[in-house]
């Protein structure tokens, strides 16, 4: 036995808890170390002292205050909580029997729900993804200039340039149309 | 049977059915034991005795938790170790913001006079002084099950329960916490204050 296996058996050695042969290993190291000698003579020491240790004792007061404190419980009354605890509708207990009636309740409003027809309302879904396709398409539509319908009245209007070809198709390029 | 001879266990059953003779006998009964515990722990005797007092008034109001599946004395314990443990790391929190704010010059110096020669008497409480201070410094886990072991005196299955951990685990800290105990019992012999 090294002195860091017979640090970790000392409480079980003064309990008489150890089994013979480690025991018999403890006792050997115990004579031939002196560090762990020592330790263990300090340690049953303590043990010791620890027992003689005295006690405090409560102050006289102390049951006067606790009496006190009792009344002043029992004049409040039990707590929301502790009232809610002893409440016992028809003898059960009231947590399972709170889960039980929600659980009854959500049953009878889904059976409700889903047997009576005119509770859902009417969904079209065919009509809805149409809805929701000619949307889509209409709002990413880009944005393209035809230049046979804009570049007539672009070019009256502009009295200083001459209708030519070529910077027509300059100015379709710098509105964004093709490329 | 008068109450006096009656069973903890006993006790808490006739309480639970309203016989308030039967609280006021587990009162007599733990005030003391309860206290010793509590103040071994925070080292602080007036706290200690408000911590016994809401440990008393919760067995007063949640009577009904106890289940006679455990022993009353280790619910109880259980009880005002949770409390206990709630306490010292309220005062931890406390202590870490106050010493911030300890400038050097506020410290305490204590010269200790070699003139006068310790009898057994002074010995003792020499000792006790000196094992309160080492178990305000060990920590927690070993702290509890040291006061449970060595000065409550309860079996090691009882501090298991309490402490939540398994046996193996609390025989284990009850040694490492001795060990621990006793160094730090030696650096304050050699360094009194």
């Amino acid at each position: 036995m090294n002195c860091y296996d017979f640090e970790l058996n000392i409480s079980a050695y003064i309990e008489g808890e150890l089994k013979q042969a480690v025991r018999e290993n403890f006792i050997n190291h115990k004579e031939t170390c002196n560090n762990c000698f020592e330790k263990l003579s300090d340690i049953s020491k303590l043990m010791e002292n620890m027992l003689n240790i005295s006690n405090v004792k409560t102050s006289s007061q102390f049951d006067q205050v606790l009496r006190e404190r009792i009344i002043e419980i029992d004049n409040k009354g039990p707590s929301v909580w502790q009232r809610f605890l002893l409440f016992k509708p028809l003898g059960f207990e009231p947590i399972p029997a709170l889960g039980f009636a929600m659980a009854l309740v959500m049953v009878i409003g889904a059976s409700f729900l889903l047997l009576n027809q005119d509770g859902l309302p009417n969904v079209d879904f065919e009509k809805l993804s149409t809805q929701s396709q000619k949307k889509t398409t209409n709002q990413f539509k880009p944005s393209v200039i035809t230049p046979t319908k804009n570049l007539p009245s672009m070019a009256d209007s502009d009295t200083s340039s001459k209708s030519n070809p070529k910077q027509l198709k300059n100015r379709i390029q710098l509105v964004g149309g093709n490329k | 049977m008068s109450n006096f001879e009656l069973t903890d266990e006993e006790l808490i059953k006739k309480f639970q059915n309203g016989d308030v003779g039967a609280y006021n006998q587990i009162v007599y009964r733990y005030k003391d034991r309860l206290l010793n515990f509590i103040y071994r722990f925070l080292n602080d005797i007036d706290r200690a005795e408000d911590l016994v007092q809401d440990t008393l008034i919760k067995l007063y109001t949640h009577k009904d938790s106890y289940r006679e599946i455990a022993k009353f004395s280790t619910w109880l314990y259980t009880i005002a170790a949770n409390l206990a443990r709630t306490e010292l790391r309220k005062i931890k929190r406390r202590k870490t913001f106050s010493v911030s704010e300890l400038s050097r010059d506020d410290r305490e110096f204590i010269i200790s006079s070699p003139d006068i020669e310790p009898d057994d008497e002074n010995l003792a409480q020499i000792f006790e002084k000196n094992v309160q201070r080492a178990l305000v410094e060990l920590p927690d886990d070993f702290k509890t099950i040291i006061i449970l072991r060595d000065i409550q005196e309860l079996s090691y299955d009882e501090i298991s329960k309490i402490v939540e951990v398994p046996l193996g685990t609390v025989k284990s800290r009850i040694n490492r916490g001795r060990v621990k105990l006793q160094e730090l019992l030696k650096k304050k012999e050699e360094r009194p204050y």
